[in-house]
């Protein structure tokens, strides 16, 4: 539903109280002699108490946010760079060392990012599939365009991301395609999965490192439900202690961006 | 005379490494075996250059090792693997993995160590594998081998180099 007809239906309520209570305000002020209503008042004002009505769901309802204003959507929660605990590698001096992991994880993994990015590109017209596909090339993407699709690097509420995909031109079927197709690869154990090689041959000194990536953390809200999902963007790095990039020969992941 | 002291000086040499080898090795076994308790796991396998291969004198050779991890269930645990040459220790390859359940992560690491090759008639390298958990400090032994391998010259060198270098026992 969108947000100026919520206000909108707001101000009726409003103005429906205001005009209740100007409604009841005569019985209050004239009560009988003794300082008590007659029956025939009690009944009157129970009377007009019934029918008016206040729908207070709709009253206090956040114009944004899960059971809202927008009822199926995206929220995304946290964006950036994390890095992937569990493993730690050191390279020592004159040598190099090519790795294969393989860890099951409560992610959505970067193979299924390249296969939603691929469907968002194909909802798209072709002037915003130009847009999309440079979005990979930044950093901050994390090499796939879905990574810059809701909110490029920030959080983002259930409306801003709504008013993002409105911008891209998508429809409201091809928007709940998308929410859709989100909400499938939520709640499953993927297997994350990165094959590189480190290459500190040429240094007299050992390299150490761990594995980092983009990662988006989404609130998926459908039709009453909500699922939170982490996503992780395709290109990781390994990085050190002190922030710098460790030698690695190829992108991690080769052949699967 | 100065050839008699190079020689003496060769034979010396190959003798001590063969006894630092031998001393690591004895030390290394008197830890505990790997596998007890749901503890972690390495398994090494191709190991390269095999056993008895020839390597040529002053070049630098990769030897490579493959291992798998296991990681154990209960707590963080330290891989090591290292190399030595002729009883030289070489950095050592370290692979941290925090405690994860059994069958949740398999990791594999192609290790290749560039060594130099000594002037030697025979060159020992010794590939030594081992954990050690983080909480309980206990030490898993997976691996130490040693490998011997021929020493020869360079074919770059001329005919009477090279009888000079086997003469001298730099080379075999």
């Amino acid at each position: 539903m969108p947000a100026d007809t919520i206000v909108s239906n707001i101000d009726a309520e409003i103005e429906r109280l205001q005009e209740a209570k100007r409604t009841l305000s005569p019985t209050r002020s004239t009560p009988s002699k003794n300082g008590k209503m007659s029956a025939v008042q009690r009944t009157a004002l129970l009377n007009r108490r019934l029918q008016t009505t206040v729908d207070l769901p709709r009253l206090f309802s956040a114009p944004d946010g899960p059971g809202g204003a927008v009822s199926d959507g995206v929220a995304v929660t946290a964006y950036g760079q994390g890095q992937l605990s569990g493993v730690m590698f050191t390279v020592p001096a004159f040598s190099e060392i090519t790795v294969d992991l393989d860890i099951k994880m409560m992610v959505v993994t970067p193979a299924d990012v390249v296969e939603l990015s691929a469907l968002i590109r194909s909802l798209l017209d072709a002037s915003h599939q130009a847009i999309y596909d440079e979005i990979q090339h930044t950093d901050i993407s994390g090499g796939a365009s879905f990574f810059g699709f809701f909110s490029f690097g920030a959080s983002a509420s259930y409306s801003d991301t709504k008013r993002r995909m409105d911008s891209w031109g998508l429809s409201e079927t091809n928007q709940q395609t998308i929410v859709n197709a989100m909400m499938k690869l939520a709640n499953t154990l993927n297997d994350f999965s990165y094959h590189g090689t480190i290459f500190n041959r040429d240094h007299d000194f050992s390299v150490s490192g761990n594995l980092f990536g983009i990662v988006m953390d989404c609130t998926i809200t459908q039709q009453q439900s909500s699922t939170q999902v982490r996503i992780l963007a395709p290109l990781p790095s390994v990085k050190g202690t002190d922030g710098t990039s460790l030698p690695t020969v190829d992108p991690l992941y080769p052949g699967k961006v | 005379m100065k050839l008699l002291a190079a020689c003496l000086a060769m034979v010396i040499s190959s003798l001590s490494s063969l006894a630092i080898s031998s001393g690591f090795a004895e030390h290394a076994h008197s830890h505990l075996a790997p596998g007890s308790e749901e503890g972690p796991v390495a398994n090494y396998q191709d190991l390269s250059p095999s056993d008895r291969s020839s390597v040529t004198r002053d070049d630098h050779i990769p030897i490579e090792v493959k291992v798998d991890y296991t990681p154990s269930a209960s707590e963080d645990v330290t891989f090591y693997t290292q190399v030595s040459v002729d009883g030289r220790n070489y950095q050592k390859n370290v692979f941290e993995s925090t405690a994860i359940p059994a069958g949740q992560l398999t990791a594999s690491e192609d290790i290749k160590f560039f060594v130099y090759v000594p002037s030697h008639k025979h060159m020992y390298v010794s590939v030594h594998g081992w954990a050690v958990g983080k909480r309980t400090h206990r030490v898993w032994d997976f691996l130490n081998i040693r490998h011997t391998y021929v020493v020869v010259a360079s074919s770059h060198d001329s005919w009477w180099v090279r009888g000079i270098l086997r003469f001298l026992g730099f080379c075999s």
